[in-house]
């Protein structure tokens, strides 16, 4: 179960919807830190989750209950940027392979900002600049840690938050419809209604253009690169608990690879007394394959990787090194091509 | 010294024009004194925040008194007491195009939903909820606006206010 935590976006900072409740009331109502403390967006909730006037229940319903308790972790002001995040919420509480989840526990993060209107169009929001800034604080600890997070937001904010490059461990998501979303959070079967008529044509032109994708599962969402740049290939390797970790026996080594061009990977494990050994492929993988480019691969342990490294004897200074070249070619780690791409996690491993 | 006799029929009439003259009054000077006048508390009942009245009306059983026997003449909505006693936790209310229930909450068990249902979505919508309990108790509730006729709030189960609506015999007033 991918555990999924979804920020809202606001001025004031992020707000996580911390839980969906499907509730025997009229009305639906968003309420702060689990209390009686009700929101003043809750008119406005209540008219997005009803059928007719909103979207939630009509692309997730039918509901036994008739309306939903959203707790939020903070207050959210007037406007309708909300709308984004709270979709987003109910799509992962909908889901059967994923949950919410806060943010010590999260596989993932998606930071949203936009409204939602009753196509299903993703729209464009202001205080773009204000909303990142007011989020740098409580992202930078995830950032550090490795969890990987999305800025998903309409196609104008996706390239405002672009062209002033967000670091290293954010991917930022273009969404023109909900659809773009559903593949953000790795859904391909649940949206019921079609957002946009132009959607496949938009998608299969903006991906022939960039030919890449920023989201962290496998599923492909538009990028926003309006000038793909021919760049050199390059490679970074890092782990769920980031650049330079400490494990402990019986820890899995969970790696996460990035590539800036389609490339092939071979991974080697080097142990403290020298011995080095192939991680990546190995005999659990049926078929090896190029990787994508400028997508994070989860190459071991994650919910949807091919297998799992547990960490054992002997403890000490630990590396794994990833080539990747542009052609399938055999490499000795001891002397790899000029032309191979190299990143290394060192990481500390103790009993 | 001089009579002053006011027609029994022009009583409410002389109460609200006395409740606009407070109003009047109030917002050409903003000082506050000690005492509370009737028409003061009128305004009160009209709509007109004031919270050293509302203060008063939880500490002083005059004002209190006072406050509910004006209720009673100009409340929306006027519940005597639950229909009847039923074994449930919190016994619904009703009256002539209102009906007020709690609902608990599924999410949280400690806080209950109260809702307001009304009938009649074209008339002027009540903003306070007053309950009065049989020992003379009052606890009064600022309402959210209504949407398509219904007001719709949470309270803790463990409030006064929660405590009062279990009680069938608490009288509740909307205005």
């Amino acid at each position: 179960m991918k555990r999924i935590a979804i920020f809202i976006a606001t001025t004031g900072g992020p707000v996580l919807v911390d839980r969906i409740t499907p509730e025997p009331a009229p009305q639906s109502m968003v309420c702060l830190r689990r209390q009686s403390d009700v929101l003043p967006i809750s008119a406005d909730y209540d008219d997005f989750v009803r059928p007719g006037s909103g979207v939630i229940m009509r692309e997730f319903g039918p509901y036994e209950e008739g309306a939903f308790r959203l707790d939020v972790s903070g207050p959210i002001g007037t406007g309708l940027s909300w709308q984004l995040g709270v979709f987003a919420a109910h799509a992962v509480y909908k889901g059967s392979h994923c949950e919410l989840s806060d943010l010590e526990t999260a596989d993932l993060i998606v930071w949203l900002s936009g409204t939602v209107d009753y196509d299903l169009n993703v729209g464009d929001v202001d205080h773009m600049a204000e909303k990142v800034e007011s989020s740098a604080l409580t992202l930078s600890d995830y950032i550090a840690k490795g969890t990987p997070i999305i800025f998903a937001t309409g196609p104008e904010n996706a390239k405002f938050l672009s062209d002033h490059k967000p670091p290293q461990g954010i991917q930022v998501c273009a969404l023109k419809t909900t659809r773009d979303l559903m593949k953000v959070l790795g859904f391909h079967e649940m949206v019921k209604t079609a957002g946009n008529t132009s959607f496949w044509t938009m998608a299969v032109l903006a991906l022939a253009a960039v030919g890449g994708v920023f989201a962290y599962t496998q599923y492909a969402v538009t990028p926003v690169e309006p000038e793909k740049e021919v760049v050199p290939l390059s490679i970074s390797l890092t782990s769920d608990r980031g650049k330079a970790p400490i494990f402990f026996y019986g820890d899995h080594l969970n790696l996460l690879v990035k590539v800036t061009q389609d490339a092939w990977l071979k991974c080697f494990y080097r142990q403290e007394d020298g011995t080095t050994f192939p991680v990546y492929p190995n005999d659990q993988i049926k078929k090896d394959h190029p990787f994508e480019a400028d997508k994070i691969h989860i190459l071991s342990g994650g919910e949807n990787a091919d297998f799992v490294i547990k960490l054992g004897p002997p403890a000490g200074k630990e590396q794994v090194s990833c080539f990747a070249t542009e052609k399938e070619v055999q490499i000795d780690p001891q002397n790899p091509p000029q032309d191979a791409a190299v990143d290394v996690l060192k990481f500390d491993l103790k009993p | 010294m001089n009579d002053y006799v006011i027609n029994p029929d022009l009583k409410e009439e002389a109460q609200k024009q006395f409740a606009d003259l407070y109003s009047a009054r109030l917002l050409m000077q903003t000082r506050q004194s000690g005492a509370v006048s009737a028409g003061r508390l009128y305004a009160y009942v009209q709509g007109q925040h004031d919270e050293t009245v509302t203060h008063l009306i939880q500490e002083n059983l005059a004002a209190r008194r006072l406050y509910r026997n004006l209720l009673q003449r100009n409340a929306y909505f006027h519940v005597p007491q639950a229909i009847a006693a039923s074994s449930e936790e919190f016994p619904e209310r009703h009256c002539n195009g209102c009906k007020i229930r709690l609902q608990a909450s599924r999410a949280e068990s400690n806080q209950a939903y109260l809702i307001i249902e009304l009938t009649d979505k074209r008339r002027d919508m009540p903003t306070m909820l007053s309950v009065f309990g049989d020992d003379e108790t009052c606890e009064m509730l600022e309402l959210p606006p209504a949407r398509n006729g219904v007001i719709q709030t949470i309270i803790d189960k463990t409030s006064l206010l929660a405590k009062l609506l279990s009680n069938p015999k608490t009288e509740t007033f909307l205005r």
